[in-house]
């Protein structure tokens, strides 16, 4: 359950697991799997250590930390339902979806159901037993006693977690700062939020030292590389750096869907853009996609944000703490933008104007 | 009038010292560094191309291709190097990290080759010291042209050797 969303964003992982009783579970096999014949209930589970990515646990792709039952697996930390219902047997497929109370069956040679979150089907393909290379008989295969069965779950990415696993349901404005420090250095906790669709209060270019606001701007060049606009040495910066001083939060700028993710080396430190938010939304008929950099580990959200939602709370993670630590810049949020897979100036997106050859912010509201 | 020299003077004082000490590389200072004995020129141009870095560092070196929210390569040999390329459309890579993990390996920055381990005296004696950072001090390189690419030399405060060596673009 971890792949592609038609729209091409990658779905959050789950893991579709199956429990049933003994006695239906030997009816279900004799019967190749057949799921006319499945009785016990079927749900999508969210795990945390079933996703690892180097030696970095994927905690926070999923937002719960690993626990395991007796046995040792993994418990999941959400889990959609789905059970079974209708007649043992038959040709016809029935299987209700009772995560939200809707019951659908499904009609002769494949069905389909869905609620609000996820929908399924169940296809019968033809019998693949002829001509198969590994030697199977007919019987494995499901030739003679059953057409093959393929049961697909598909949960578009406006799923939405159950409220009380969202990982917003606890926030500590300042998880990270120092006892007394309450909302870090130079942030106000009662600061009035931002304009709407800004992902801060007065956005401001943050500068660098050696290349002033341009160091902050989309698509200067700007950075160490190879060759930028015919100029050797040097590479584009992609993306916008906007001041925001450690501990402040960071607001979703569009409804959308947000995913955690985190750059780790190969010994799970965190490294280069650090802990990041990435909210995909749907802005004027366009698919774009604004990650949020540098942010604290905790208190990021995931799942179905609204614009105004806080994202997370701005952090020194990845190469900012160098260069921090350095005096190259100060505090900030980097935001990519990709406008149907391409890279484009944040800026756009705001509802704050500002000049890139002054820096000047022009407000929509006070 | 005395007093007011003073005042000024601790005025320089202090915001001199609140400013890094940054050793500024020049271009060819820069793409020089080493790593062992290959420069980061070397390194830039394989645009993290599996096969030019097996070139440059062995058939042995591991290697991760990561196409998601970051588009990124990593290449490692265990517990003694680590590098990281980022790329914004998949075409272009810049290296953005690299880390030292093993005194096997030593790095050649402005003519002085050092390795973990090393007493910070390895460095001219010109070179500056940022003092404090956290609790160790560090000697930074910058790449003069940007200020946007770091080789860090972490040394202990106590012992004054080289405990960490990293790279960093931002």
């Amino acid at each position: 359950m971890v792949g592609k969303a038609p729209n091409g964003d990658l779905l959050e992982p789950y893991v579709l697991k199956f429990v049933s009783d003994s006695t239906h579970l030997e009816e279900f096999i004799a019967n190749d799997y057949k799921f006319s014949y499945f009785r016990g209930q079927m749900g999508i589970h969210k795990y945390t250590d079933y996703f690892q990515t180097g030696l970095g646990l994927k905690t926070e792709a999923t937002g719960c930390t690993p626990t395991y039952d007796a046995f040792g697996d993994p418990i999941a930390c959400d889990v959609v339902g789905f059970s079974s219902s209708g007649s043992s047997g038959g040709g016809a497929t029935s299987i209700g979806v009772s995560s939200n109370g809707v019951s659908t069956t499904g009609g002769s040679g494949g069905s389909s159901g869905g609620s609000a979150s996820c929908s399924w089907s169940v296809t019968y393909l033809p019998c693949l037993c002829e001509g198969r290379a590994d030697g199977h008989s007919a019987e494995i295969c499901g030739c003679g006693t059953g057409s093959p069965t393929v049961l697909t779950i598909y949960c578009p990415p406006a799923y939405k977690m159950p409220t009380a696993n969202k990982t917003t349901s606890t926030i500590n404005p300042c998880p990270d700062c120092p006892s007394g420090s309450e909302g870090g250095v130079g942030v106000s906790l009662s600061e009035k939020p931002p304009c709407p669709g800004n992902p801060v209060p007065n956005p401001e270019i943050a500068p660098q030292t050696n290349s002033g606001i341009d160091g902050g701007l989309h698509g200067t060049c700007t950075r160490t590389g190879t060759t930028c606009n015919g100029v050797l040495g040097l590479k584009v910066h992609d993306g916008v750096d906007l001041k925001n001083p450690y501990g402040a939060p960071i607001y979703a700028m569009y409804d959308g869907i947000a995913r955690l993710a985190t750059q780790y080396d190969d010994e799970g430190n965190v490294d280069g853009a650090g802990y990041h938010v990435s909210i995909t939304s749907t802005i004027n008929g366009q698919n774009v996609r604004l990650v949020f950099f540098h942010l604290q580990e905790s208190n990021r959200v995931s799942g179905e944000v609204k614009a105004g939602d806080i994202i997370g709370y701005q952090g020194t993670s990845g190469n900012l703490k160098a260069a921090l630590d350095q005096k190259l810049t100060v505090s900030h949020v980097h935001i990519k933008a990709r406008l149907n897979g391409q890279m484009v100036n944040p800026l756009n997106y705001l509802a704050t104007t500002i000049d890139p050859s002054t820096g000047q912010i022009t407000n929509p509201c006070q | 009038m005395k007093k007011i020299y003073l005042i000024i003077t601790i005025l320089f004082v202090g915001l001199y010292s609140c400013k890094a000490q940054l050793n500024e590389l020049t271009q060819t200072e820069y793409y020089g560094i080493k790593i062992n004995n290959v420069t980061f020129r070397s390194i830039y141009d394989t645009n993290a191309d599996l096969t030019k870095m097996r070139a440059l560092f062995g058939n042995d070196i591991l290697y991760k291709f990561e196409n998601d929210i970051l588009i990124r390569k990593e290449f490692w040999k265990p517990g003694l190097y680590y590098f990281n390329f980022n790329s914004d459309m998949g075409n272009d890579y810049f290296l953005t990290v690299f880390k030292i993990r093993s005194s096997l390996v030593s790095v050649t920055v402005k003519g002085v080759t050092a390795k973990l381990g090393d007493d910070k005296s390895v460095f001219a004696n010109n070179t500056a010291i940022n003092t404090h950072v956290g609790s160790n001090n560090t000697i930074a390189f910058i790449d003069k042209l940007t200020g946007s690419a770091l080789l860090i030399f972490k040394i202990d405060e106590i012992s004054n050797k080289i405990i960490e060596i990293t790279f960093n673009a931002f």
